[in-house]
């Protein structure tokens, strides 16, 4: 009888594990197969062996998109759970009237369309968009830039959109996670004379763990795999200054037909998304 | 031009790898509205089986029995004035042939582009397609031997003639292998041309004492020289497409060397770039640093740009003629040829629309060369001019039919300074068609030199990497 269970347990998950295979798991692995071929996946490919996997180790614009995604995690992750966690621990300590309206308000960026935000904010970065005629109007035309057009700027300006889109969820899931702390906790702190700092180490980030990871999980998967953003803001441009791993895939798959270099490179950013969340769904144990 | 943020990314993307044709359907103005219709394609076949198709006939033969239908197929989706043009023709040309009718099927240029190796080879494959220029794409159809040789009737019919034999080089001759672009056997020809130039704003011009566009690439750093003085923008810049610093290069380096010699780097006929490669970068880095350029060049497109130019800004600007602008003031702007060394010598990337091409295995061979035939004729000029479109077959009569159809301004010189390039002058291709990445490799590096990122001989090694790599291995092959 057991047994018999197990096997109608199979037969349950098998649509669904037909499909995942079809449609996920079959492709992934001819991906990694392609990936080891030079061709525009008409014609015949030729096998090259690991040469497009040197290639962007080698290759400084395809290491670059890498390091760019790595910068963007600072962005799309640290900055938005720092600041999530500060007000987190804020808007707990002192109830503000109409939390709901600013939570919602905050959370907004997020469920919009990422194409959509980013048709939004070029305008706002154009040179002659909101952002530079505000800097003007108040005097700071001096501090007024082709954002997206200059090499220094361009990156950081994609990756403030990312923290603006990040926010709300980050708080959104901090606020959630603060309000399941026992009251009794701080309390308890407060007797015990601990000022705001020392309540935050002590009562909040602990009790907060589980909702951190779960927001650098996402965070730092949607900073890696960025390429909506990217795409309709900057193309990767100027030169390459904005070029991310998700976008050179796209460029090198269907703009110059060159299949296995796209596989390769979509090859290794798996791989190293999954190893980003492997690393910190551990350090979220070992904090455990 | 208020459709600049619509899509503009996908746009310009959607762009990229290509240049004339493609841009030519943006500038209809229309967005990629899916315009392609389909039709019902596939009708299964009972005429003759394809053997007569290698046998090339006499083009004024009469059509023969079975061919009473022509299937064309267009990849000009979304150029609704150019499609208009095509319309009237085909009507003119059921009327000279009774009996046939035309099945004119369009596509858009991506959708044609994509499916076109697949689809000819195939057994339903229309008697006339248009392809698209370069090694990526024409190129690939003749080492596949997809497409059968134009010049039986292109010798009858004296095409070079109409056209000029280097504007037929350009865009139609290949090795029938497929791996020498330029020069061979005629694989396709256009019907319309397109070329870039410099767009001037005559009152702009008056006003900083300047009475007639510059004669060599010397007055122009002049006039942009006194326009900078002046605080105005010398020339009017967007980079984020990437085919303004294409089409600047390919400019300067013209001038630098010649016509000749460019269009030698397109069709890759040497590996190693010229030296002049690094004055003509070493020239743009100038022009950028010395402020002769819109303020926010890097982060502006091309379309906007043009858009601000039309509206009064600027000295000069450097487009194609497929966007030719209205205006309020239309005589206040002139389209001429890209000034080069001197003024004897006249030059500009000027290419015909994606050419016209019959399949190797189309079932109406004659009818469709016929076809083709026609719609380069010099008395499908009239026809071109009428609707407002540059034909690429210089008829001799374009001064009089422009006026007479009240074209002026830019729309007046898109047409008569192509005659003007056609017959005074040198026309080449555009510099991406030399290798699958090149338009990226240079819209990317242009963008880093032009901002001070590197150096001009970075810029130049950048270009001649990518360059060098696909010529030698394509020579290889």
């Amino acid at each position: 009888m057991p047994g018999e269970a197990r096997s109608v347990a199979y037969l349950y998950i098998l649509p669904a594990a037909l499909i995942y295979a079809l449609f996920v798991f079959i492709p992934f692995i001819h991906s990694i197969y392609l990936s080891f071929f030079k061709g525009n996946g008409v014609t015949r490919m030729e096998f090259v062996g690991i040469d497009n996997y040197i290639d962007i180790v080698t290759n400084p614009v395809l290491r670059s998109a890498f390091v760019h995604a790595f910068e963007l995690i600072v962005f799309y992750s640290l900055i938005p759970i720092a600041i999530g966690l500060f007000l987190a621990s804020v808007l707990h300590r002192s109830r503000i009237r109409g939390v709901a309206f600013y939570r919602t308000a905050l959370f907004l960026p997020y469920v919009i369309a990422p194409t959509a935000i980013a048709v939004i904010w070029r305008w706002i970065l154009a040179p002659r968009g909101p952002l530079n005629s505000f800097l003007e109007a108040v005097g700071l035309g001096a501090l007024a830039q082709p954002w997206l057009g200059d090499f220094t700027w361009a990156l950081p300006s994609v990756g403030m959109v990312g923290t603006w889109v990040m926010f709300g969820l980050v708080l959104a899931l901090l606020l959630a996670g603060v309000q399941k702390i026992p009251l009794e906790l701080y309390e308890a702190a407060r007797l015990d004379g601990a000022g705001p700092w020392m309540e935050f180490r002590a009562v909040t980030l602990p009790g907060l763990r589980y909702e951190i990871v779960v927001a650098l999980v996402l965070t730092v998967t949607a900073a890696l795999r960025n390429f909506d953003i990217i795409y309709v803001m900057t193309s990767g441009g100027p030169g390459n200054a904005t070029v991310v791993p998700s976008y050179l895939v796209y460029q090198q798959a269907f703009k110059v037909a060159q299949i296995g270099a796209a596989a390769a490179m979509g090859t290794v950013l798996i791989a190293v998304i999954v190893a980003a969340n492997l690393l910190i769904a551990r350090a979220g144990r070992r904090d455990a | 031009m208020s459709n600049a943020s619509v899509g503009r990314r996908g746009l310009s993307s959607f762009l990229r790898p290509r240049s004339a044709a493609v841009v030519s359907i943006a500038a209809m103005g229309l967005v990629l509205a899916a315009c392609s219709s389909g039709g019902s394609s596939t009708e299964s076949s009972s005429a003759a089986p394809a053997s007569s198709s290698a046998a090339p006939a006499p083009t004024d033969a009469p059509a023969p029995a079975e061919c009473t239908e022509l299937k064309v197929q267009s990849g000009n989706g979304g150029a609704d004035a150019l499609l208009a043009g095509y319309d009237q023709l085909n009507t003119a040309f059921e009327a000279a042939n009774p009996g046939v009718t035309v099945d004119f099927q369009v596509k858009g240029f991506t959708e044609l582009v994509d499916t076109l190796t697949l689809q000819l080879s195939g057994d339903d494959v229309p008697d006339v397609t248009q392809v698209n220029q370069g090694y990526g794409s024409l190129g690939q159809l003749v080492t596949s031997g997809l497409v059968q040789p134009l010049d039986d009737v292109a010798t009858t019919n004296d095409w070079a003639g109409r056209q000029g034999e280097s504007l037929i080089a350009l865009n139609g001759r290949f090795s029938p292998d497929g791996r020498d672009m330029g020069a061979g056997e005629l694989y396709g020809v256009s019907a319309t041309g397109a070329w870039v130039g410099l767009y001037m704003n005559m009152d702009v011009a008056e006003s900083l004492g300047i009475t007639a566009p510059p004669a060599s690439r010397d007055e122009m750093e002049g006039m942009l020289a006194k326009a900078k003085d002046a605080g105005v923008p010398g020339l009017m810049f967007g980079a984020t497409d990437g085919g303004e610093q294409i089409w600047l290069w390919a400019n300067l380096l013209m001038g630098y060397t010649s016509p000749q010699t460019v269009t030698d780097v397109i069709n890759g006929v040497n590996e190693q770039l010229p030296p002049e490669s690094l004055q003509a970068a070493e020239t743009m880095r100038k022009w950028a640093e010395d402020g002769y350029l819109t303020d926010g060049w890097a982060a502006l497109d091309s379309t906007e740009v043009l858009g601000m130019f039309a509206e009064g800004e600027g000295l000069f600007a450097l487009n194609g003629s497929w966007n030719v602008f209205q205006s309020d003031t239309p005589e206040a702007f002139r389209l001429v040829p890209f000034p080069l060394a001197s003024a004897s010598e006249i030059g500009a990337i000027a290419s015909g629309d994606l050419p016209w091409s019959v399949p190797a295995a189309a079932k109406c061979p004659d009818l469709a060369k016929k076809y083709i035939d026609f719609i380069t004729s010099p008395e499908a000029s009239e026809i071109w001019i009428k609707a407002g479109q540059v034909p690429a077959t210089i008829s001799g009569n374009e001064a009089a039919l422009v006026e007479a159809n009240g074209l002026v301004g830019v729309s007046a010189d898109a047409i008569t300074e192509w005659v003007n390039i056609m017959t005074n002058g040198t026309p080449i291709g555009f510099p991406d068609w030399a290798t699958p990445t090149w338009y990226d490799t240079i819209a990317q590096s242009s963008t880093a030199l032009m901002a001070g990122e590197i150096s001009p001989q970075e810029f130049v090694d950048a270009l001649q990497a990518d360059y060098g790599a696909f010529t030698a291995e394509r020579k290889a092959s």
